[in-house]
């Protein structure tokens, strides 16, 4: 991402020079860059005009609320500085958001990039069936998040649930255990719902980056005698390194901001003990309408994500090119 | 390559022959796990309405309820629901088109002042995400008068995939030969010009890969739609699914019928483009 943004402006400047011959000739050439530039301009227009109303206001007018006291309609009320942080920061829900957001994020992007990674290296093997698994593998992309997390709920329904009836099956219990009534079991639950739409994306982009290198690399390798296990470690995973920085950096984005999943099976309850930061700003902003409070969550959100990518990357890149 | 060379080359990759029986069992479990769900999805979809409430619960349904598949039709309003995903969905598509086209090709192939401003903008908006933004959005809603239209369903979904499709866009028209620019421009054709007759047909695979992210992100799109429509006649699959939950008893047999149902289109378009897929994140993503 940050690497393509040196290569595509690479030839911004240039191209205006050659001093004018005549006073004349000087408007007329003026008068042309200033068409050209305009003609330019009406490309992006439309764009500009909808990421600036739709995206950048809306981030702008965050900002702006959570300095300020607002009322239950979102209107600004008067300056409050940090009141809004500082209430937030005092709401012990908020640091067990914080956490759970933590946690949430680290372990969902850890295992969904292992087992991405674990998956793709096999679907680059030729070996017959890939094709179908392949395009198999598009389902839980394809579904909407509403879908399969409705799904899982069904099949986690202490009753008639698939996950009960294969545990009792394979005698890992007996009786009834009720995954989002309890407290231990809800957020793993939800994690693992997490990875299991993950794995399939990531995996089919991390395919797309290993079909990208050059066979030629490994025949030399092969040649030096380097063999399986090694080949992956020394060959593969460096060659593969672009492709991975970017997926984990994308999947952190996703996981941090994931909100669907927790909402439509606990609401971030039973009081508040699955909370992560996506359920509890919009819990404070439209159950209780705490619209400043739930601004300034936002915006703390937005700078966790905006700090990570900055370090992310920089670490990412660091001996890159 | 020969064909020996081939083989020979696959088995150095892989490495021992115990290893590798150890990784494809590894690799079939995960594929299991990874689609058994789905199973699940499909048998319960056709179970019938007693046989779904009776202990113990049976892995396979005795008898095939295919009626499912309509009764959920008048269970809830699906095909208002399909109908209103179809408009949401389809709109902030055709309105990310005539905003992304041109986009990454001024973006691609032409030089202006501001362009770098440009680029560092849409990199920016790239990083804000719909969680963040929606309290401010949903003001802005309400001052648009759009709250409980297809309006305010159609320019958010339309406008949060905008990065992602110029940025696909982009690396796809920067793939076009120079040539065919230089050639028309040389004949005085205007940049408009250039961009509907020569750079929109070449650029029509990079085109149709980017759209159906936008299309799918919008038939996928819970939060807005669960925020800006509580009308029932405008809202999508997603939160019209959802409110099925909502409802006293829920009908697992025909949540999961809908469920299916509304799959099925958005698979047929990946499966179309499959190929492209990936590829076109990755370009978009490291290029």
């Amino acid at each position: 991402m940050m690497a393509s943004t040196a290569a595509v402006t690479g030839g911004a400047a240039g191209e205006l020079g050659a001093p004018a011959a005549s006073p004349a000739a000087h408007q007329r050439r003026v008068g042309a860059r200033i068409r050209a530039g305009l003609n330019h301009i009406s490309f992006i227009t439309l764009a500009a005009i909808l990421c600036a109303v739709f995206l950048c206001y809306p981030v702008l007018d965050t900002f702006w609320l959570s300095v300020h006291n607002v009322n239950e309609f979102g209107q600004a009320q008067g300056f409050s500085g940090f009141g809004n942080f500082s209430t937030v920061l005092h709401d012990p829900a908020f640091t067990g958001a914080v956490l759970r957001s933590g946690i949430w994020t680290v372990v969902v992007v850890g295992v969904t990039t292992a087992l991405g990674l674990f998956v793709a290296v096999l679907l680059n093997q030729p070996w017959r069936g890939r094709a179908l698994v392949r395009s198999l593998l598009l389902l839980p992309w394809v579904s909407s998040l509403v879908v399969t997390t409705l799904l899982w709920q069904w099949m986690s329904d202490p009753d008639f649930g698939a996950l009960d009836h294969l545990l009792r099956d394979v005698q890992i219990i007996h009786g009834n255990l009720s995954w989002l009534g309890s407290a231990g079991y809800a957020l793993p639950l939800m994690m693992w719902i997490a990875i299991w739409v993950s794995v399939p994306p990531t995996a089919l982009i991390m395919l797309a980056g290993l079909q990208g290198i050059d066979r030629d690399v490994y025949e030399a390798a092969a040649m030096d005698g380097t063999r399986g296990y090694r080949l992956f470690v020394d060959m593969t995973l460096p060659l593969l390194r672009p492709v991975l920085t970017v997926t984990v950096l994308l999947n952190v984005i996703f996981v941090f901001n994931s909100f669907p999943i927790i909402w439509i099976l606990t609401e971030g309850g039973p009081l508040g003990s699955t909370n992560t930061l996506p359920t509890y700003m919009y819990n404070l902003a439209f159950e209780l309408n705490e619209m400043g409070a739930a601004a300034a969550v936002a915006v703390f959100m937005f700078f966790l994500l905006l700090i990570f990518s900055l370090i992310y990357t920089r670490l990412a890149w660091r001996n890159v090119r | 390559m020969s064909r020996a060379a081939e083989v020979s080359l696959d088995h150095v990759v892989r490495g021992s022959k115990p290893g590798r029986v150890v990784t494809r069992l590894a690799f079939g479990w995960v594929v299991v796990i990874l689609l058994a769900p789905f199973v699940v999805m499909a048998l319960t979809a056709v179970t019938g309405n007693r046989a779904i409430a009776v202990l113990p619960a049976r892995w396979i349904p005795k008898q095939v309820a295919w009626s499912n598949f309509t009764s959920a039709f008048t269970a809830v309003p699906l095909a208002r629901y399909f109908l209103n995903s179809t408009i949401i969905a389809g709109g902030s598509t055709v309105l990310n088109a005539f905003a992304a086209v041109p986009a990454a090709f001024a973006l691609a192939r032409l030089r202006f002042r501001g362009r770098r401003a440009f680029l560092l903008f849409i990199i920016a908006t790239q990083m804000i995400s719909p969680i963040v933004l929606l309290i401010a959005a949903f003001k802005l809603m309400v001052v648009l008068h759009m709250i409980n239209t297809y309006w305010a369903l159609i320019f958010m979904d339309g406008s949060v995939s905008l990065p992602i499709t110029i940025w696909i866009m982009t690396a796809y028209f920067s793939g076009i030969p120079q040539e065919i620019q230089d050639a028309a421009t040389l004949d005085g054709i205007g940049n408009w010009r250039i961009l509907v007759d020569h750079f929109i047909p070449l650029g029509i695979p990079g085109i149709v890969t980017a759209l159906v992210f936008s299309f799918v992100i919008a038939w996928n799109e819970f939060l807005f739609a669960l925020t800006f429509v509580t009308n029932p006649t405008i809202r999508p699959l997603t939160t019209g699914i959802y409110a099925f939950v909502g409802e006293a008893e829920i009908q697992w047999n025909y949540l999961m019928a809908a469920s299916l149902l509304s799959i099925v289109p958005v698979l047929l378009i990946f499966l179309g483009i499959q190929k492209r897929l990936a590829a076109g994140l990755v370009a978009g993503a490291v290029k």
